[in-house]
């Protein structure tokens, strides 16, 4: 399982802008917000959006990485639901633990932009 | 590898930590560039001036206002016409500036009155425009000048124009991004929301961080009339002033150049619930995806997909033909700051080329996160390069082509290897499917000219130096 963590954290890591945001909060509330809609629509097929812009905008993103991570690694495809959410959340774990937690970058914890 | 000390840096050591080699299990944990501190004295830096920052970059490429630099006319003239940013409004902001010319005795008595005659010469001159940008600089900083005291006055006396005043001086940051930074939350704070733009689309955006050099913006403008979506404010290439006073009106933020507007886009997000998209506009795959998650917010897909599908059959055999050339060859991004991540995975994974080195001038550390994380391992990234860096660079990894600006590329065209000019786009525009075949293009005609054999040759030796 490692291995499988290891490969789609790297693969998110050079793919997507959204892990990047410039302060703490940001990158919080995107990993947390897009990893959650795509851990639903890798398990069930589909997730609740609700009207607010910002959840929409979490979905488009979750959307565009379980397709692209879906084709990219199709042993993601012969997981059962419990092993996909059980991969996901650690990769979640991983990014905010290198995105938020021990990220090097001072301007993070900057307290406005 | 931790930080590696160049040679030449070796009676400024500090530069040390702005150097770095990435090796095998590192990540940006590890280490990150020091970036976005101030240049070192006895380091000859390419970076900018503050105010640069917010005229050059920012203001400058907004078409219809007058750009009035109220300062010595070098601080207008540094900054005006070396940009490639087009516009529909017959490159009026290309062509165009104004400055107070203040001189010694203007700085020992003020500037204010001339500030305030230059102001309402301008609007004669340019009837037709009734809009101006007053950006403050050094030396009337200084001294102190008011510039909103006089923009309100000369408003008030003149009645239908609008003034918006930069107050970012040269001094005020570590480099141009200072002046970015400033712009946009000025702009944020004094013209967001003073105008109710038309609005003809349910499909609304604002384009931040995309300043149409060579006529990007055009492109990107097209995608999104041929998907029916409505450009609001576009921050700031092809840019109209009244309205990216709108901006507050758009449903979705599509922001491309992160460092020089993300700010902008935050404040969108964080004031009017606006979300900000980062999307990488440069290579196949990436503008796709681009144009895909814009089509899923509106829940217009199928014609993100049409476009996708029309622009790929036109434009993919020939970027196939360049790639075949271009796999291979090693190449050298020295650039601003987000060039570096926006382009690295796009010559590599679809050209197939090798990003060997990366230096940015403004960067932020979040640039280096990006930039490293896309990199590969034994690249050397560095933060706010100088020259005598850049000479050790090229002996070491040997590049076949260095996308730079014209400062560091004049010197490397001296050394006989093949620049391209990565802010001005040289024959661009590169953004879009369009766009990165011109890239490519670029590219193969500069690797492949034969000037660089008949440069070689010296002319006064009977024997041509061969
Ligand atoms: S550093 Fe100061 S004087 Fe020089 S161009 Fe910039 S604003 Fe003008």
């Amino acid at each position: 399982m490692d291995d499988r963590v290891e490969e789609l954290y790297s693969y998110i890591q050079s793919r997507c802008l959204w892990q990047f945001f410039p302060r703490e909060w940001d990158r919080r509330a995107n990993i947390e917000g897009i990893l959650e809609k795509a851990i639903e629509l890798l398990t069930e097929g589909e997730c609740q959006v609700s009207e607010t812009l910002l959840d929409r905008y979490f979905y488009v993103e979750a959307k565009a990485l379980v397709i692209d991570v879906k084709s990219r690694f199709p042993w993601l495809n012969e997981l059962n639901k419990a092993e996909k959410r059980a991969i996901m959340e650690e990769v979640k774990k991983k990014l905010m633990e290198v995105m938020v937690v021990k990220s090097l970058n001072p301007e993070l914890r900057l307290s406005g932009y | 590898m931790p930080f590696v000390l160049f040679r030449c840096d070796e009676v400024i050591p500090e530069r040390e930590k702005h150097c770095y080699v990435k090796s095998p299990g590192e990540d940006i944990v590890t280490y990150l560039p020091a970036a976005n501190i101030a240049t070192i004295p006895g380091t000859l830096t390419e970076r900018g001036c503050a105010y640069c920052g917010a005229k050059l970059v920012i203001g400058g490429a907004i078409k219809d206002c007058i750009q009035m630099i109220h300062g010595p006319v070098g601080c207008a003239y540094n900054t005006w016409h070396t940009k490639r940013y087009l516009s529909d409004n017959n490159d009026f902001q290309l062509k165009h500036v104004c400055s107070t010319d203040m001189k010694e005795s203007h700085i020992v008595f003020g500037g204010m009155d001339r500030l305030k005659k230059s102001i309402k010469e301008a609007f004669a001159a340019y009837p037709e425009i009734k809009r101006m940008i007053v950006y403050i600089t050094c030396a009337t900083a200084l001294i102190g000048d008011d510039i909103d005291a006089i923009a309100r006055e000369v408003e008030e006396e003149l009645g239908d124009v609008d003034i918006f005043c930069v107050k970012c001086p040269g001094f005020a940051g570590v480099s141009q991004s200072k002046g970015h930074h400033e712009f946009n939350m000025e702009w944020m704070r004094d013209k967001v929301g003073e105008c109710e733009p038309e609005i003809w689309s349910p499909y609304t955006v604002n384009i931040i961080g995309e300043y149409n050099i060579q006529g990007d913006g055009f492109i990107m403008e097209n995608y999104m009339k041929r998907m029916g979506i409505q450009v609001i404010g576009h921050f700031t290439g092809n840019g109209s002033y009244d309205l990216l006073r709108g901006m507050h009106r758009a449903k979705l933020n599509v922001v491309i150049c992160a460092r020089s507007a993300g700010y902008i886009a935050n404040e969108l997000k964080r004031r009017y619930g606006i979300p900000r998209l980062d999307i990488d506009p440069w290579g196949f795959d990436y503008i796709a995806e681009g144009l895909r998650k814009i089509g899923t917010f509106f829940g217009i897909e199928d014609r993100a997909e049409k476009l996708i599908a029309e622009e790929t059959a036109k434009w993919r055999p020939k970027l196939d033909w360049y790639k075949e050339r271009l796999a291979g060859k090693k190449i050298c991004i020295w650039t601003g700051g987000p060039r570096l991540w926006h382009w690295v995975k796009a010559f590599e994974d679809e050209l197939g080329m090798r990003v060997v080195a990366m230096s940015c001038k403004f960067g932020h550390p979040d640039d280096f996160e990006k930039a490293i994380s896309r990199g590969r391992e034994g690249t050397i990234y560095i933060d706010d390069g100088n020259e005598l860096e850049f000479f050790e660079v090229i002996e070491k990894v040997k590049p076949d082509i260095i996308y730079t600006g014209p400062r560091v590329g004049d010197l490397v065209k001296k050394l006989h290897i093949p620049y391209l000019d990565g802010h001005g786009e040289h024959n661009g525009p590169y953004m879009g499917f369009e766009g990165f075949v011109h890239m490519a293009r670029d590219m193969y005609n500069a690797i492949y000219s034969k000037l660089w054999q008949l440069a070689k040759e010296d002319i006064r030796r009977k024997d041509n130096g061969r």
